[in-house]
């Protein structure tokens, strides 16, 4: 195709997009709309930027927000209906759930007209009026969690490009694999009673789950499929099938109902400068960095970590230097999912666990390794980083449910413009 | 024991179901969109995992058209303008994007699907869509007044009453939108097996076997992947259109990823590069999830399956759990389904 032709159809699909976004931006609200709403206070202070979210009976989510200036929430309902509010948070220090009142509140709305809800708070020793912070403090930490985010599809997304690096595979049931960790984990703190100073355990236990069921998949499906010759596209179209199978098998045997980890209920932020976020937050970055730390050097330094970027490289190669490809191959599905494992365990801390926790993961480590480069590992950190951080911050100043938008179009402009995403090296225009 | 499980399944009523969602117009409107499908991989090669954009492009098309009133209100024009509207999203994802690379292509096609639904459903277009109420609005849906009325009530030759005996019993809406369902599958299949005789299904399958050889014999590769994907998408927009007619609203519920996959197993099953594969593949595809859930459901009741492995209100999860066990084995052992030719059904990546 001739460059003019390129440019002109980045042109129309450039106006395209603005003009689906053009309504989008014109703020329009109707106002006999049917919604949950209320106020989040304690005593008769109002807290700001605390996560609201609306499920409906069968657990699909309505919608979430974030408190305003003012404390107050909405969120348009669909019809009548039982839905459940949960407060998310966080909320500010010295500020907690009333003993006996739970985060989770459920609603029964029987006629139309919007119905308030409230949540019993209870602040600390009488705490006198809580100040709103200014607003550049509130975008610090929208920003704070946003790196904290970035961190966690950073790790999710690792393994799915590591693993299309060695076999040219798209796994789409990654996902499931990073659900399957927060499951796992959320099972054994349940059952063992593993909570509080012993959780690492848990998260111990699942990552080398996570890297068990990588090696099942390896050992049971992907590796016999892939001497058999089967080509990459049909292997794409098999883990479809595997994803919802164990999407499906998730819902089942974990329920519909979200879960949060006991250990980690609602907290208190703990305030460290002007940035103020709950106490699981702080262990949630310094782990997920740690770990992306620990893979680098991986990588970089070790036998392994060679051979992986060799065989990502040139497979023939590799293999006439005497690398054992189908070793390393193994290796990294047992790596990739167990990093998978300990990315959907962090996320299952800082939201919830439920079983459609990888469809709605999905897309967002689809958009982070493309803007990475597929087949890198380090292109999945770079761009799990940016998705997440971007779509996270972006709620700063758009509605909740449009941040997953801002991945996916950065995901479409980049395999338009830069196929190969930043890092990446491989060709591939068909 | 088995002589129980046999006197308490009640086999008519599992084939009658079964029976009766595989010539329904769900069973049809899959079929459509498999056909529209069938254009883009069996014969074109392209590997479009946003099947469902087409279906909600032609869907929303139609219902805002209608539901605002443009030019009347007239429901013909409100149909064409969902078609224009599949015409518009197949140029938007074709032009930048034909010339990725299958797997890329498919990523693309994906996330172009869902920024589709996530922007319909958004709250600042609820004047628009409905948000993530869909369309007619919540007051003229409990009016019972809808878009599908001019075409379900007003032009229905079908008169008033129930027609049919046995589970194959159908009122008069449902019995009118199916044959408007199968007339327009069988339209559109005569269609595609008319375009696969022509010069331009040759030139179509060339690609598909060898795009670089297409190229090399002076064929525009790029146009003609272009208009395969606009009339494909066209027929896929038609089949979500049937489909909001039948159901008689529209909501983003309906375009989720999942229904891609879903038609993606339709045509495999049925036969990828055949003209009776996708109606095949989704009689046989809604017979077999109807009939396992059913039979489910009757064990589980009867206290066959004990609660503890599988619970009465789980059983329309096992739906999904069967889509992706045989969308994977019918990929890994019969990837040209159940009328497809194989030569025809590998499709590679260089």
């Amino acid at each position: 195709m001739g460059k003019r032709l390129k440019l002109v159809s980045s042109f129309i699909f450039l106006v395209l997009g603005l003009l689906l976004c053009l309504p989008i931006a014109a703020n329009a609200q109707s106002d006999n709309e049917l919604t949950i709403r209320g106020t989040v206070r304690v005593g008769r202070d109002v807290i700001p930027d605390v996560q609201i979210l609306v499920t409906d009976a069968q657990d699909t989510e309505i919608g979430a927000v974030t408190t305003g200036e003012d404390g107050k929430w909405e969120i348009p309902i669909p019809g009548l209906g039982e839905y459940t509010v949960t407060l998310v948070g966080p909320l500010p220090e010295g500020v907690s759930v009333k003993e006996g009142a739970t985060d989770q509140v459920v609603v029964n709305v029987e006629e139309y007209r919007s119905k308030a809800v409230g949540f019993q708070l209870t602040g600390e020793d009488k705490k006198p009026i809580l100040e709103i912070p200014p607003t550049w403090e509130r975008l610090l930490n929208r920003m704070v969690s946003g790196l904290k985010v970035g961190l966690l599809v950073a790790l999710a997304s690792i393994g799915l490009s590591l693993i299309f690096g060695v076999t040219g595979l798209v796994n789409f049931a990654h996902s499931e694999m990073v659900a399957f960790g927060a499951v796992i984990a959320l099972l054994l703190e349940s059952t063992t009673g593993l909570t509080g100073a012993l959780f690492p355990l848990v998260i111990l236990i699942a990552v080398l789950a996570g890297g068990g069921l990588g090696y099942g998949l390896e050992k049971g499906i992907f590796g016999p499929l892939r001497r058999r010759k089967m080509t990459n596209i049909s292997l794409m179209v098999v883990s479809i099938g595997l994803a919802f199978l164990m999407r499906y098998m998730i819902l089942i045997y974990h329920g519909a109902e979200p879960e949060t980890f006991e250990s980690f209920r609602i907290q208190s932020g703990v305030s460290f400068g002007p940035i103020e976020l709950p106490a699981k937050d702080y262990f949630i970055i310094a782990i997920s960095f740690t770990t992306l730390l620990l893979v680098g050097i991986l990588l970089q330094r070790t036998k392994l970590g060679t051979s992986m970027r060799a065989v990502s490289d040139n497979p023939a190669l590799a293999e006439s230097s005497g690398i054992d490809v189908n070793r390393t191959i193994m290796w990294v599905w047992i790596f990739g999912s167990a990093l998978a494992s300990l990315g959907g365990t962090m996320i299952g801390l800082t939201q919830v666990v439920e079983w459609q926790m990888g469809e709605k993961i999905l897309l967002l480590i689809f958009a982070a390794v493309t803007l990475g480069g597929l087949g890198t590992a380090f292109g999945a950190m770079v761009g799990g980083l940016a998705i997440g951080f971007a779509s996270e911050t972006s709620t700063f100043w758009l509605d909740n449910d449009l941040k997953f938008l801002i991945a996916l179009a950065v995901m479409i402009v980049i395999l338009l413009v830069r196929p190969r995403g930043i890092l990446g090296v491989r060709e591939r225009l068909g | 024991m088995l002589m129980n499980l046999f006197a308490e399944i009640d086999v008519s009523k599992l084939f009658g179901l079964a029976l009766r969602t595989s010539i329904g117009v769900q069973a049809a409107t899959f079929a459509l969109a498999a056909v529209g499908l069938n254009l883009h991989y069996g014969y074109t090669g392209l590997l479009n995992f946003g099947v469902v954009a087409f279906m909600a492009a032609g869907a929303y098309g139609m219902a805002i058209f209608f539901t605002q009133g443009w030019l009347g209100g007239s429901i013909l024009l409100a149909i064409a303008s969902g078609l224009a509207f599949a015409v518009i999203i197949a140029l938007s994802i074709g032009l930048p994007s034909l010339r990725l690379r299958a797997d890329y292509l498919a990523l693309t096609t994906i996330a172009i699907a869902e920024v589709l639904r996530i922007s319909f459903r958004s709250q600042r277009l609820l004047d628009l869509t409905g948000g993530p109420f869909g369309l007619p609005s919540i007051e003229d849906r409990n009016a019972n007044v809808s878009f599908a009325d001019v075409i379900t009530v007003d032009w229905n030759p079908i008169g008033k009453g129930n027609y049919g005996a046995w589970f194959l019993e159908f009122d008069e809406k449902t019995l009118w939108v199916m044959i408007i369902g199968w007339s327009l599958v069988s339209l559109a299949s005569l269609l595609i097996w008319g375009l696969m005789r022509s010069p331009w299904g040759r030139v179509i399958k060339a690609i598909r076997e060898d795009e670089d050889a297409a190229r090399a014999l002076g064929k525009n590769v790029f146009s003609y992947k272009l208009q395969s994907l606009i009339i494909g998408g066209v027929i896929a927009s038609l089949a979500g259109i049937v489909r909001a007619f039948d159901m008689g609203f529209v909501e983003t519920q309906q375009f989720r990823p999942q229904t891609t996959f879903f038609i993606w197993t339709v045509l495999i099953l049925g036969g990828a590069a055949s003209i009776w594969g996708p109606i095949i593949g989704s009689m046989t595809f809604w017979f077999v999830i109807i009939f396992s859930e059913e039979l489910l459901r009757q064990m589980v009741d009867s206290g066959w399956i004990p609660e503890a492995i599988l619970k009465s209100n789980d059983i329309a999860s096992v739906r999904m759990i069967l889509m992706g066990i045989m969308l994977a084995t019918l990929m890994i052992w019969r990837p040209q389904g159940l009328v497809g030719k194989k030569e025809e059904a590998q499709i590679d990546v260089r």
